[in-house]
């Protein structure tokens, strides 16, 4: 029983700390609907900055719960603050087209099912796939019982499977349940990395909204986080999707800020990606790039772009130096990225890494050939979409991100020589490639129709 | 520049749409699948029989069958764990924290066990086609802790 309370209450302090610092910062929407978007995104942003701050605790030898009461702490000043200033104008909101209405109800149906459906199987669901328990539960239990890292452990070779350098989020937040249930209870703690998904289809459309109609944002973010091989993946535990839709949720924040430069989208964006970059490392290093990106193309803005370099930073340079002083290192190895002659040598597998990722993009795992085809449709009209819009900087930026996931991806398939190429994209594609797939859709989708002024928006802001 | 946004339009339609469609047909397959997950196996087949599922098999996630095992060792029953898993995970880690430091005589497969083992349980991971050829002498199924882990029981004297 206090495990399923821990649980409750773990989920309840994530996703109230993530509302308050959203509210306090001045995400506040008049309509009731839109607060669904904001529980959304501040269970996103409450769970990122917490394993921000879980990682940081641990790398710093200070008690790992003390990241819980910070998280809050946060949550709580951002609601005071909320309550003393004045409420939002309210603006004028013109009737939705029937279109609307589909894709609003559409969207609603699929966040419901994951949330109300999604979280019972995710309660029973065993924690039986490798990394789920080999790798990130595995660390979760080291750090429970240690308090921290145990270096002895995380140096020794025969360790060398859980990949030692990936950063600890995900096993912090899990040893965070640990020590709240009193015990290394399995059973229904993957309730906390399933709920990102259900939470992700509300928050992306909060973001979205923000520029574009429900009639766009609600059928594209349906159709993301619905797909059964998501949802198959996000039931394992692995990271791969909670990476996924954290970079996703990202980008709409970051182009969101291109186009208002309004200081809060810049930090929901921020945290967002500090989070990705806590949970593996692909997320840090797609995320590093779309940060950079962002900072290229709004460097007029510099003043609130080293505000959220900050925020991005705490999530990466403490646990890269942690690394080093402990000497604790991966199975891949970056610096051949720089060796000519290993690149001379194998750069035939970053192509090839690169052709199985498209040719595993464009056959989901999963699914019917029906719905490949339509798949393939997709991704070929989006990147259609991205493509001829260049001329628009939200285009160049989310275009910028698209590559980004892909050179970080094919990176890691470049420098792991000698494992076996095929054996790499077999296990690994099907998974790393939500990435760049979601990515791509949602950049496309910030290419449609804009939405005529007055804001017709859910959140009237 | 006329057609290149026209083809643009026509992109952005064409996605939106599809992205609709695949939504909704998504719905059934995937209500479906999270449906079947609601209801977990509490007993396992075994040669046309029906097992009771060990406790730990009610969510026979690996740290929840650690902590089964646990209990039975502090009760001073003994296991043998086999399979790679085990060498490539559990065993290690139970080791680094001399949690069995005697008790788990593992890295062994079936077929390689010791002649006459004498620990009360052995653990078969990574064994999802069992017979009862493979079954030594002396030992029963007693049920599976996951998909391809079958945990053998000594049979009372």
């Amino acid at each position: 029983m206090r495990a399923e309370a821990s649980l409750a209450l773990l989920v309840a302090v994530i996703g109230c700390s993530g509302v308050g610092m959203l509210v306090g910062i001045g995400i506040r929407p008049r309509a009731r609907l839109a607060w669904a978007g904001v529980v959304g995104l501040g269970y996103l942003v409450g769970l990122g900055i917490l394993i921000v701050l879980a990682q940081l605790a641990i790398v710093l030898q200070i008690p790992f719960l003390t990241a819980l009461a910070l998280t809050t702490a946060l949550g709580v000043i951002g609601a005071i603050s909320a309550a003393r200033q004045l409420p939002p104008k309210k603006q004028l909101r013109p009737a939705w087209d029937s279109l609307d209405r589909a894709g609003l109800v559409l969207l609603s149906v699929v966040v419901l099912l994951l949330l109300l459906l999604g979280s019972v199987a995710a309660w029973v669901h065993p924690l039986l796939d490798w990394d789920a328990w080999a790798i990130w539960t595995m660390k979760a239990v080291m750090i429970n019982q240690s308090g921290g890292v145990p270096s002895e452990i995380f140096t020794n070779r025969w360790y060398s499977f859980m990949h030692p350098d990936y950063p600890i989020g995900i096993p912090a937040l899990e040893a965070i349940y640990f020590r709240l249930a009193g015990s290394e209870e399995t059973t229904h703690m993957h309730v906390l990395t399933w709920l990102i998904l259900p939470a992700a289809g509300s928050g992306l459309a909060l973001l979205a909204d923000e520029r574009l109609p429900a009639k766009v944002w609600g059928p594209i973010i349906a159709a993301l986080i619905v797909v059964p091989t998501v949802v198959t993946q996000a039931l394992t535990a692995y990271v791969d999707v909670p990476v996924a839709l954290m970079l996703s949720a990202g980008l709409l924040a970051g182009a969101n800020w291109l186009e208002s430069k309004r200081l809060n989208s810049l930090i929901v964006c921020a945290a967002l990606i500090a989070g990705a970059a806590c949970m593996k490392n692909e997320g840090m290093t797609t995320g590093l790039l779309l940060f950079a990106s962002l900072s290229l193309l709004g460097w007029r803005q510099w003043k609130q772009l080293a505000l959220g370099w900050a925020i991005v930073l705490l999530a990466v340079v403490p646990w890269r130096l942690f690394l080093s002083l402990n000497s604790i290192t991966g199975d891949l190895s970056p610096s051949r990225l720089i060796d000519t002659n290993y690149l001379s040598a194998h750069f035939g597998r970053a192509t090839g890494g690169l052709t199985g990722l498209l040719s595993q993009a464009f056959s989901l795992q999963g699914q019917s050939p029906a719905q490949d085809l339509i798949v393939g449709a997709i991704l070929v009209s989006a990147a259609a979409v991205v493509i001829l819009s260049l001329s628009d900087r939200v285009a160049v930026f989310a275009l910028l991100v698209i590559l980004a996931s892909l050179l970080a991806i094919t990176s890691a398939y470049l420098v792991s020589y000698p494992v076996s190429l095929s054996g790499r994209i077999a296990s690994s594609a099907p998974r790393v490639v939500l990435t760049p797939v979601m990515l791509l859709m949602l950049g496309a989708m910030l290419q449609l129709r804009r939405r005529s002024s007055p804001a017709q928006s859910i959140s009237e802001q | 520049m006329e057609i290149l946004t026209k083809l643009r339009n026509a992109a952005a339609v064409m996605l939106v749409s599809l992205a609709a469609v695949l939504a909704v047909t998504s719905i059934p397959s995937t209500a479906s699948s999270l449906s079947e997950r609601r209801s977990p196996a509490t007993y396992v087949t075994y040669n046309g029989r029906a097992f009771p599922a060990v406790k730990c098999d009610r969510a026979p996630g690996v740290y929840r069958f650690i902590d089964w095992a646990k209990r039975r060792v502090g009760r001073g029953e003994s296991f043998i764990w086999l399979g790679c898993g085990a060498e490539r995970g559990a065993l290690r880690y139970w080791a680094a924290f001399q949690m069995y430091p005697a008790e788990l005589t593992g890295r062994y497969l079936l077929g390689q066990l010791p002649p006459n083992p004498s620990a009360d349980w052995i653990l078969a991971w990574d064994t999802s086609q069992l017979t009862a050829a493979d079954i030594p002498s002396g030992y029963q199924l007693n049920g599976r802790y996951s998909e391809n882990g079958f945990l053998l029981r000594k049979n009372a004297r």
